[in-house]
């Protein structure tokens, strides 16, 4: 428990930084690469509250359409667990590549909820930009991740 | 069944919650009344947070700045070097004061020219990078702000508050999707509504291929909704050409505030009659 906590204040720190200090530059979406860490790593029910919260969490800071995000997050959280029992999320480019998947899949979802409110939303450049830097920046991210679970946990997961 | 249910609980967890947050997200027709006691929460334990990281970076990065250059000159004398850094840093302090003191002299001139009654706040973290433009300013409802009131620089409309804490306000900037505003344009009159495009600009909705509306024209608020006052600058035309269904024109306006910039606001402090 004392894994997710860290986790999600995290999240919520990330969160805050990028809205005061780097409000419009492109960054990974490191929230997601914590959602594909969860599912990939540490799969549980108290792991699906802990990414809905972030993703709700995401969505009220942002000051977004709530649910649109949490939803994202549910959505990439089952797909990420599907693929776990056939795929191992060990190597860097694997976790690249499906970083790449996850965060286009999440582009599209919130796109699909957007255009209910506005029909003529347009893709920016900056969502796309940043898709490629959450897939560029995942394995280092969950490298990290990793690194720091095995600081904080009292029994270092062991895949 | 049971077995079922407890070998498969994460994948019926996740996707009942992923249902509900469908249902938040699809019926979230009034902006910013979802999640109230969260964001309350959220407004009293991360504003101080949120202002302590603003004002340490803005300090930060005008001392390094500042250090850069002193460093590059002054190589053989450490200790004028030092010297020159904490007067570097001083400085930068007053550079920054007189920074604010010049924005803050334009807002006073606005406030004063302007019929309308508004009080000056300052933003203190932005949300442009993802789906959605909203600003967070530094006053809530313990100074009288409410929601829909308008939110206005002396260059132009800012966005309309749409969630008040007692301490802070969210602002949807006009450049959000959701954002829609009663516009005209100045030279013609034509009537329209002004909608965010998740881009960073402005759509002008309804106008018929055969109203005049030119790359140029000015666009206004109209006043009509009650929400904003009549007159204030929205943006400018930058993009006039058919739209696919024939009969719309497709016309893009950038909005004339520089939302990268602007660090103070003015909220016009009579609430508006109707929500939009």
């Amino acid at each position: 428990m004392r894994d997710y906590i860290s986790l999600f204040l995290i999240s919520i720190l990330y969160l805050i930084i990028e809205s005061t200090i780097m409000p419009s530059v492109p960054l990974p979406d490191v929230l997601l690469i914590i959602v594909f860490y969860i599912a990939a790593k540490k799969p549980s029910t108290a792991g699906v509250f802990v990414c809905f919260a972030m993703g709700y969490l995401e969505d009220i800071l942002i000051g977004g359409v709530i649910g649109s995000t949490s939803f994202s997050f549910m959505a990439v959280f089952v797909a990420v667990y599907l693929l776990t029992k056939r795929l191992h999320f060990n190597a860097p480019a694997v976790r690249a590549l499906t970083a790449l998947c996850l965060a286009s899949m999440k582009v599209f979802l919130i796109y699909a909820i957007m255009t209910s409110i506005n029909s003529d939303l347009w893709l920016s450049s900056v969502t796309l930009v940043q898709v490629v830097l959450t897939a560029v920046f995942a394995p280092f991210v969950m490298n990290l991740l990793e690194r720091l679970e095995s600081h904080v946990s009292t029994h270092a997961f062991e895949r | 069944m049971n077995a079922f249910i407890r070998k498969n609980h994460i994948i019926i967890i996740s996707g009942l919650l992923a249902l509900f947050s469908l249902h938040l997200a699809l019926t979230d027709t009034s902006v910013g009344e979802r999640g109230y006691v969260i964001k309350r929460l959220l407004a009293v334990t991360l504003t101080p947070l949120q202002n302590s990281i603003l004002s340490i970076y803005r300090t930060g990065s005008g001392a390094v700045d500042n250090y850069v250059a002193v460093v590059g000159t002054k190589k053989e004398n450490e200790r004028y070097r030092k010297a020159l850094v904490a007067m570097a840093g001083e400085n930068q302090r007053l550079k920054e004061e007189l920074k604010l003191s010049g924005r803050l002299k334009e807002l006073l001139q606005y406030k004063e020219q302007s019929a309308l009654k508004t009080t000056s706040a300052g933003i203190i973290a932005y949300n442009t990078a993802k789906w959605t433009s909203t600003a967070v300013i530094n006053k809530g409802s313990a100074d009288g702000l409410e929601s829909n009131m308008a939110v206005l620089s002396p260059t132009g409309i800012v966005g309309r508050i749409i969630e008040v804490t007692p301490s802070t306000a969210t602002v949807l900037l006009n450049t959000d999707p959701r954002s829609n505003i009663e516009s005209m344009v100045e030279r013609t009159r034509v009537k329209a509504i002004a909608e965010g495009n998740g881009k960073g600009m402005i759509v002008l909705k309804y106008v018929r291929e055969l109203d005049d509306v030119r790359a140029g024209d000015k666009v206004i608020t109209s006043g009509f909704s009650g929400l904003f006052p009549k007159g204030l600058i929205i943006g400018e035309v930058t993009t006039v050409k058919k739209g696919r269904d024939n009969f719309f024109n497709y016309i893009e306006v950038t909005p004339q505030v520089d939302f990268k910039s602007i660090e103070d606001v003015l909220v016009v402090l009579k609430p508006s009659g109707t929500k939009q």
